[in-house]
């Protein structure tokens, strides 16, 4: 099976997926690092974007309705909207923020690495580097950044 | 008197003649000769040992044991000659660039780290002389610098993706061989204006992420992670391969179909042709050796991850068992390229004749086997290099034609304490 995009993986999470294709989907998962890592960042951001919900949930709880009082319902309802708004706002900001920012981890790792290994193999006869089965391996930190880099024979 | 004078004239316009013959006739002699000996099956690159007699090799190479990425760094030198037969090295971790004359005898040395002009703040290459007076150098950063032969600083040109490889044209323009990182990662050609900076790009191939040609393993929670690249796999192999046509051309090798591409310098195509090559093929055999190492791999890998105490158990056995889910890939035919590339390097000679030296199996590392052409795309023979006393190795970066003779720094064989050596090869 070849590796998802990202609206299959959301699919995947949402149930959406033909059940035909679950199977497949979840070998693949099993056994594509790449594949995982995107799913574990969209299960995350799910995560998030359900914890977020679930702060309103309590708007669904039966609530003591308050004497009525002129003006002051109109001026509440427009205050928990406003409120609302800005703390929906806030939280998805936060939300995107961390997606993103994986993101743009995991794509500085992968840029690194590659960067890292062509700059290793600038002045290695590639006859020699097949002849002797040479590995380049390259280990980044959690900001993306190089910290190892060794040729193996 | 005058009769003297005219009797004069005559022999001088006679000797005139015949230094003028003689004159035009070396160049189509030495060309014959280069010609010649690439028929030859087996070709002795012999030591000149009247080159390079004044050098104390200790001082001149302080950092022949320093060692990067695992290996000794140091022993490898970037060099490039200038028309006058003096030499350019490249002292990577020293941040210099050594001057040798045409004797071969260090004269001076110039650049340093820094971020100033003129200073190069990480390591870098040399790659030409530009219009035989500008020595070129860049980083992998994209910083481009140069210098006049005195070592003076001229001026600096910046690119924005990440160059692997470049090599100076004539009028002026150099050509570039680079990487644009990030999702749709691809290599590109282009050609660049020493005067304007302008770049024109004429090549580009988008290249599949690492995933396809290594084992990658994301460290949980710690968040790094770590990279395998897979013998046969990585694009380096399949990325062309610069050169200077003796006309001043750019000569595109494409090392994965065999074709060699002539540009202009303003970029304009002007021939293809494709080099009688048979790729070797990558055997089953290979690929079970390959699986092997990967598994010994893997088994050191655990045996370091359940050393760390920065992970739980359960984080060490789901980054072990990262590693052994992508075990598979290396059995997989399909993770390997249809065959080895055409050719690993490839070197234009004094003469402008193409070599490319093939990728060798079996036990002879230090015999490379060039085919090698003639600038129209003609064969002209297939032939061994050999040294009885040098190892060598054929990347262009470190290896230069001049006047028909060869120049490197390579390890002498046998030579105790220090075995660098800059060294002018001839043909025989």
């Amino acid at each position: 099976m070849n590796c998802l995009n990202e609206i299959e993986i959301q699919k995947y999470l949402d149930r959406e997926l033909p059940e035909e294709m679950l199977n497949g989907v979840e070998q693949h998962l099993k056994l594509c690092s790449a594949c995982k890592d995107t799913y574990s960042q969209a299960l995350e951001s799910k995560s998030q974007v359900f914890a977020f919900l679930d702060q309103f949930a309590a708007f669904d709880t039966p609530r003591e309705i308050p004497v009525f009082k002129p003006g002051l319902k109109k001026r509440s309802l427009k205050k928990i909207v406003a409120i609302t708004s800005i703390a929906a706002s806030i939280l998805l900001f936060i939300g995107f923020g961390i997606k993103i920012n994986n993101q743009k981890t995991t794509q500085k790792q992968i840029d690194n690495i590659t960067k890292a290994t062509y700059e290793v193999t600038r002045n290695i006869d590639p006859n020699k580097m097949a002849h002797d089965k040479q590995i380049i391996v390259v280990t980044t930190n959690s900001s993306g950044e190089v910290i190892e880099t060794t040729i193996t024979e | 008197m005058k009769r003297y004078f005219v009797k004069m004239k005559v022999e001088h316009i006679v000797i005139m003649m015949l230094t003028t013959v003689i004159c035009l006739s070396i160049p189509n002699v030495k060309s014959q000769s280069l010609n010649n000996l690439y028929k030859k099956s087996q070709i002795q690159l012999e030591e000149s040992t009247d080159y390079a007699t004044n050098n104390d090799w200790q001082k001149l190479f302080p950092d022949a044991d320093k060692v990067e990425y695992g290996k000794k760094t140091g022993l490898t030198k970037e060099i490039v000659v200038a028309p006058d037969g003096s030499v350019f090295m490249c002292h990577k971790t020293l941040y210099e660039i050594w001057k040798f004359d045409k004797n071969g005898n260090f004269i001076k040395k110039f650049g340093s780290k820094g971020s100033k002009p003129g200073q190069f703040p990480f390591h870098f290459s040399i790659f030409g002389l530009l219009d035989g007076k500008y020595l070129c150098t860049f980083d992998n950063q994209g910083r481009m610098m140069f210098f006049d032969t005195e070592g003076r600083f001229i001026k600096k040109l910046k690119l924005d993706y990440m160059p692997l490889d470049m090599v100076a044209l004539k009028n002026s323009k150099i050509a570039i061989l680079g990487f644009l990182v990030g999702k749709n990662g691809k290599h590109i050609v282009s050609i660049k204006d020493f005067n304007t900076g302008k770049e024109k790009i004429i090549w580009t191939k988008s290249e599949e992420n690492i995933f396809k040609s290594a084992v990658v393993v994301t460290l949980p929670n710690h968040g790094g992670m770590m990279s395998w690249s897979i013998p046969f796999c990585h694009s380096s192999f399949t990325t062309p391969k610069l050169a200077m046509s003796k006309t001043g051309n750019l000569l595109l090798g494409m090392p994965d179909d065999g074709n060699i591409i002539e540009y202009t310098p303003e970029g304009n195509k002007v021939k293809t042709f494709t080099l009688k090559i048979e790729p070797l093929t990558i055997t089953e055999a290979e690929i079970n050796e390959n699986y092997a190492l990967f598994v010994k791999k893997s088994d050191e890998f655990a045996a370091r991850i359940n050393k760390d105490d920065k992970f739980s158990p359960s984080e060490k056995q789901e980054s072990i068992q990262q590693f052994k889910s992508q075990l598979n890939k290396i059995k997989d035919r399909n993770t390997y390229p249809k065959h080895l590339p055409y050719f690993s390097s490839l070197i234009i000679d004094s003469d402008g004749n193409i070599l490319v030296f093939e990728f060798t199996k079996g036990e002879e590392t230090n015999k490379f086997k060039a085919y090698t052409y003639d600038n129209a795309g003609n064969e002209i023979g297939t032939s061994s290099f050999v040294s009885d006393n040098y190892e060598l190795s054929f990347i262009p970066s470190t290896f230069a034609f001049s006047n028909g003779n060869i120049y490197t720094v390579s390890i002498r064989k046998n030579a105790g304490k220090m075995p660098l050596r800059l060294v002018k090869f001839r043909l025989t």
